[in-house]
């Protein structure tokens, strides 16, 4: 019965020894900041397609854009990009000149899409250095933006992203062509 | 013990009339003071008796802040909301200078939950689109 009682103690000071280093653990953690209360965060769609976490406080309204924790650009369903074309209809291999056809299509584009600004994004695959497409992509970009504004739309930004955003791995001469594309997004109101 | 059970009974009453008082208090919201680390402050649902509902995808105005860039604003009834618009392929901004700082374009107020009339409308002048 002693030995038992023993034992007991011996438990107990452990337990308190436990409790105390814990306790020296939380007073070592004093800096910590204090947990206030929580969110429960909803998304909201805008028309972009571009989410944002919500919430409802009773009397306020919160919302922070929703964004990718490694890139910071924000998460987007995309849904309002307005025209995604394979080059190879508008430019021969290695030029930014624009066909014939390249350009009267254009035209029609940018005289009916309606947007009050647009962006244009020119792409490559991954043949030849990464300096040389993205020059490429640029003068390809520029080649775009102006047949928009030469039919006086917005061109808000003209970017070539050269080999550096392809849409599938360049493995196949499938997909090296959907890597060659020009996209233009539509700015709406 | 018979008047202890029944004073606690009593105490817990009042506690009980309290938390409804401050509930009913909210008016607007369910959510109450802060009450420490799990307290709720906001749910992506507005259980409020004016502005009741959710947000709904794709309704907001556009709004320019200073820097001539383009945002999103919601008015729900009550709460407002603001975000960042964003070009959704390069995940640029869109910032064009076309209307002055602070000009709101298209309908701001979620439909049928807002048509009382909004305090500060009017303070800075003819800035709105609206």
């Amino acid at each position: 019965m002693q030995k038992l009682s023993k034992v007991k103690n011996s438990l107990f000071a452990v337990m308190a020894l436990i409790l105390a280093i814990g306790f020296a653990g939380q007073a070592s953690a004093q800096n910590a900041p204090q947990v206030s209360g929580k969110i429960d965060w909803g998304i909201w769609v805008d028309r972009d397609g571009c989410m944002h976490w919500w919430a409802d406080g009773g009397v306020e309204g919160y919302m922070l854009d929703r964004v990718h924790p490694h890139t910071g650009k924000p998460v987007c369903i995309k849904r309002n990009t307005c025209l995604v074309q394979n080059t190879d209809q508008f430019f021969a291999t290695d030029s930014a000149h624009l066909s014939h056809h390249g350009r009267s299509y254009l035209q029609q584009f940018f005289q009916n899409a309606g947007a009050f600004g647009y962006a244009v994004y020119g792409h490559t695959d991954s043949r030849a250095s990464d300096e040389y497409n993205i020059n490429l992509s640029q003068r390809r970009a520029r080649a775009v933006a102006d047949v928009a504004r030469s039919v006086g739309a917005m061109v808000e930004r003209e970017i070539g992203f050269g080999e550096r955003q392809p849409v599938a791995p360049n493995d196949s001469a499938h997909n090296m062509a959907r890597n060659r594309r020009v996209e233009i997004v539509c700015y709406r109101w | 013990m018979m008047e202890n059970s029944r004073g606690k009974l009593a105490r817990f009453g009042l506690v009980a009339l309290a938390a409804l008082t401050l509930t009913a208090c909210g008016g607007f919201g369910t959510f109450g003071p802060n009450r420490g680390p799990n307290s709720l402050i906001a749910a992506p649902i507005d259980r409020g008796f004016v502005d009741r509902g959710v947000l709904r995808d794709g309704e907001a105005a556009i709004v320019y802040d200073p820097d001539g860039c383009q945002g999103w604003l919601i008015d729900d009834g009550i709460e407002g909301y603001s975000g960042r618009r964003f070009d959704p392929v390069s995940g640029l901004p869109i910032c064009n200078n076309a209307y002055p700082p602070g000009t709101v374009l298209g309908n701001y107020q979620t439909d049928g939950r807002s048509n009382r009339s909004d305090w500060v409308k009017g303070t800075i002048g003819n800035s709105g689109g609206y």
